[in-house]
């Protein structure tokens, strides 16, 4: 099978003042349709680094980053965000809602702006997805009448809602209870496992790796 | 398209989000909007009520004047207090005819503008004049009354040499000025006066007359035109005293303000002057200042109604003066002053006493309808003329009453005595000088020969020169620069047409296209190689003019600096709004927001608090302009009633004023936006994985 996200020999740099600091040394990674990754690894270590390269909201000093056949090296940032709108979807550590729509409106967000779906269709999608996570009752209400909990279902029915090839969590967990952090990482687990969605996750948390099909080890911005 | 209905949805829902930022921003903006929208109404308002008020009443749309003035044209008054020079216009008649063809001029009318004064007569001068018509009636008792009126006067002045003899050096003259006032005082002068009156005036008129204060000095600002032809232009000129000058008459019509702060008695100037100043000013007599001074002042101008009374009337009047001031003193001349001492409690009621009992007792106003005025003028060459021009009325501008402004200043005056008082010969007055000329063998002087021989030497008998002279006895009858006497008395509408104005009125047929017409006289005009300029009434004006753009750009600076005010809290709560929702719009980048739907974003929810606070503003400005409609803004003060065109302006919104105070706010807060837009669209989308909620 295809890899839908290839890392080849990427290198980033980053200038600090008169300093170069490398964030990532010649990582390769290929990962294929359908896999639960997790990338893990100490903080520092350059997981958000490789989630950004992947994310197309970075793009690598040398080396290529290929996404779902697209190479993102060249593309200015009109086309990195079209590619962003139309191929990966985001899970936040911080969720990141936007806390002036409700659960709807939040989720219908990426449809809006894609402008492809007519509103009767926006509208099915969107309560399909929001079914899916199970916030069909709190359909109406604001980011801040939301638990943590039910805020990180909104920011993953708003992942999937445009039917991304990819979807990129960072610590998706980080901010919710074990109990909660476990029903997030079972759910991401089915909508996998059900439609073969591809998420890439990074993660800390040794309960979280062990349920990844694929585990990525990052240390000093090298994958080992 | 779902992304801009987004982005409006979004824009709508941070203005909620932020409302107290967005509040204190829109309160400014309202603000600012009132002031443009109700500033706009009120300059358009000033605008028209002064198009009205000075293109009806002495300006027309247009001027034409000389294109080789010195001085720009000036109508309702300029810097040079009344000394511009506006050049000439030699024949009024070829400006008629160039316009004649000009589609866009409804009239034309001639105008020449000048100056001059007036020499009142003392008391002493009048009561002398009164005498000399009683005498020559037969009238014995009104000669007794004005005689005593004359011993009283001299009786008041002979005090006043007491205090001459310590600063004058001349003791002979005031010797015999003594001796003089006795003579009158003395109660045998009466039964002297009936042995020989006229011969008693003559001498009074000689010796007497310079003792008493003289009379005061007018000044008019005389403007020369068609009279009947201004009367039905000008729709503003109302006579409200007397009747207009006949037509091909000479004659003068003066300004009724110009009467009032001129001509009126100054006992009666000064009542009504208290009374401006404490209804206008609120003011108060209080202890210092110039109403305490001037009020110090008017007890010690008693003379000025003493000299007006004769017996009777100071019979009549001394108990309603010893009722008024509470005093049982006899004297007049302390009953006056007690009168004339005003306080704050006091004003109104001496003021109703004074209108009431004195001023039909005395002569109100130096001069009457009906009266012949002695006008004298400096012409253009610099000699003085004089002309005797009978007073047939007093007018005023309807809505534009009591202002001392220059407008209100104009009295009017027939074309061809305006031509003889700036020193323009007639035809028949160049016939009559040639005559002269022919008759004492004038010769004009050659420049190139010699100039003081032929002047004061070379052929011609010094004898033979006498004896010419002593044919000249008529030279008596023609004084020197004095023009009635030789006047024509009447005139025909091709001599008002004929001969120089110093500027012309346009009046055009639809005055809102007041820059077409400027430009098609301009060049009729100039077609007609005529080296003449236009301009428009608002130019011609003068200062009023000029006064109006002062308020205009003190208001667009205002406005300026509240907008200016605005665009940087707009700036700076938006840059803070930007920082505070870095993680918010990289989120949005992050998940396929670009850069265009940010800024966009941004510019959206300030445009909505601006068009917000616009229309808010809008509908208070509509509300606090409806209102001054209704109820009007006073004038206050002289200058303003001319701006306003009357006592009060009733300022109108139009769709104007609403559109500039929407198109400015909405453009102030999107210039506002655009460095705050911009900086949120930078926001790179990675920030969202930084961010914290």
């Amino acid at each position: 099978m295809p890899a839908i996200v290839e890392l080849n020999n990427v290198v980033k740099e980053y200038p600090l003042g008169k300093l170069v600091v490398t964030a990532l040394h010649d990582v390769s990674i290929a990962i294929t349709k359908g896999e639960f990754t997790a990338i893990a690894g100490p903080s520092g270590s350059g997981k958000t680094t490789i989630l950004n390269m992947i994310g197309c909201m970075d793009v690598p000093t040398t080396g290529t980053v290929k996404i779902d056949g697209t190479l993102t090296n060249n593309l200015d940032d009109h086309a990195l965000t079209t590619l962003r709108l139309n191929r990966i979807g985001f899970i936040f550590q911080s969720f990141n809602l936007v806390n002036v729509l409700d659960v709807r409106q939040n989720v219908e967000f990426p449809l809006l702006l894609q402008g492809k779906l007519s509103s009767k269709d926006r509208k099915l999608r969107v309560e399909e997805m929001v079914e899916k996570v199970g916030l069909t009752k709190q359909m109406t209400q604001r980011p801040n009448e939301l638990s943590g909990g039910q805020r990180q279902r909104v920011a993953i029915a708003r992942a999937l809602v445009t039917n991304p090839a990819i979807v990129l969590a960072d610590e998706p967990t980080a901010n919710l209870d074990s109990t909660t952090g476990h029903a997030i990482i079972e759910l991401m687990r089915d909508l996998n496992a059900n439609d073969h969605t591809t998420f890439i996750f990074s993660t800390h948390d040794p309960k979280v790796m062990e349920r990844a099909t694929r585990l990525i080890m990052v240390a000093d911005g090298k994958v080992v | 398209m779902s992304s801009f209905f987004l982005a409006i949805r979004l824009a709508l829902r941070n203005v909620a989000a932020h409302a107290i930022k967005n509040l204190v921003v829109g309160v400014i903006l309202c603000f600012g909007t009132i002031v443009v929208v109700s500033g706009s109404a009120l300059l358009n308002s000033l605008d028209v009520a002064m198009r009205r008020s000075i293109t009806t009443s002495v300006t027309g749309d247009l001027q034409v004047y000389d294109k080789t003035a010195r001085d720009q044209l000036s109508m309702l008054g300029d810097m040079n207090f009344g000394g511009s020079d506006n050049g000439e216009i030699p024949d009024y008649k070829v400006v008629k005819d160039a316009l004649a063809g000009t589609p866009e001029v409804a009239e034309v009318l001639p105008m020449g503008i000048g100056n001059a004064t007036v020499f009142g007569a003392n008391d002493i001068d009048r009561t002398l004049e009164d005498l000399r018509a009683a005498v020559r009636s037969g009238d014995t008792a009104r000669q007794t009354t004005l005689v005593e009126r004359l011993q009283r006067i001299c009786t008041d002045i002979r005090p006043e040499l007491d205090r001459v003899e310590a600063i004058t050096n001349d003791k002979e003259k005031l010797t015999e000025d003594r001796a003089n006032l006795d003579r009158v005082i003395a109660p045998a002068f009466a039964a002297e006066f009936t042995t020989d009156p006229m011969g008693t005036i003559d001498w009074m008129d000689g010796h007497i007359a310079s003792l008493a204060t003289d009379g005061r000095l007018a000044y008019f600002r005389l403007l020369g035109t068609d009279l009947p032809a201004f009367a039905r232009t000008f729709p503003r000129f109302e006579i409200t005293k007397g009747g207009p000058v006949p037509e091909g008459e000479r004659g003068i019509v003066l300004n009724e303000s110009m009467v009032e702060q001129w001509l009126k008695h100054p006992i009666a100037r000064e009542f009504d002057w208290f009374q401006k100043e404490f209804t206008q000013n609120g003011g108060a007599i209080g202890t210092s200042g110039t109403v305490f001074d001037r009020v110090a002042r008017m007890s010690r101008q008693y003379r000025r109604i003493l000299y007006q009374l004769d017996s009777e009337e100071a019979a009549v009047l001394t108990p309603l003066l010893q009722a008024e001031v509470g005093s049982q003193e006899t004297d007049l001349v302390a009953l006056l002053k007690s009168f004339l001492t005003v306080t704050d409690e006091n004003f109104a009621q001496r003021k109703a006493f004074f209108y009431a009992q004195i001023a039909p007792k005395i002569r109100l106003y130096d001069i009457n309808v009906g009266d012949t005025l002695p006008l004298r003028a400096f012409t253009k060459s610099g000699y003085l003329k004089s002309l005797n021009l009978k007073v047939y009325g007093v007018y005023r501008y309807k809505g534009v009453t009591n202002d001392d402004s220059a407008a209100g200043a104009y009295c009017l005056v027939d074309m061809p005595s305006f031509r003889d008082l700036y020193g323009k010969m007639t035809d028949d007055q160049r016939a009559e000088l040639a005559d002269i000329k022919s008759s004492v063998g004038a010769k004009e002087v050659d420049p190139s020969a010699s100039i003081e021989d032929q002047l004061f030497g070379g052929g011609g008998a010094v004898e033979t020169t006498v004896s010419e002279i002593t044919t000249l006895e008529n030279l008596d009858s023609m004084t020197f620069g004095r023009v009635e006497d030789r006047v024509q008395h009447t005139f025909t509408q091709d001599q008002i047409e004929n001969g120089l104005a110093t500027n012309v009125a346009v009046i055009l047929k639809d005055p809102a296209q007041g820059k077409a017409g400027l430009t098609a006289v301009q060049a009729a005009l100039d077609k007609a190689g005529l080296n003449l300029q236009v301009i428009d009434w608002r130019a011609a004006s003068g200062l009023v003019g000029q006064a109006a753009t002062v308020v205009q750009l003190v208001l667009f600076v205002a406005v300026g600096v509240l907008f200016l005010v605005a665009m940087v809290i707009i700036n700076n709560a938006l840059v803070m709004a930007t920082l505070e929702r870095t993680s918010e719009i990289g989120t949005m980048r992050a998940v396929g927001a670009q850069r265009g739907f940010v800024t966009l974003m941004f510019v959206l929810e300030t445009m909505f608090v601006g068009v917000g606070s616009g229309v808010v503003g809008v509908g208070i400005a509509a509300a606090l302009i409806s209102w001054l409609h209704g109820v009007g803004i006073p004038a206050g003060n002289d200058f303003l009633s001319i701006l306003f065109g009357g006592k009060a302006m009733y300022p109108v919104m139009e769709a104007f004023d609403v559109a500039l105070g929407l198109g400015l706010v909405t453009l102030v807060s999107t210039i506002a936006t655009i460095y705050p837009a911009v900086l949120a669209s930078s926001v790179p989308p990675v920030v969202a994985l930084q961010g914290k909620e």
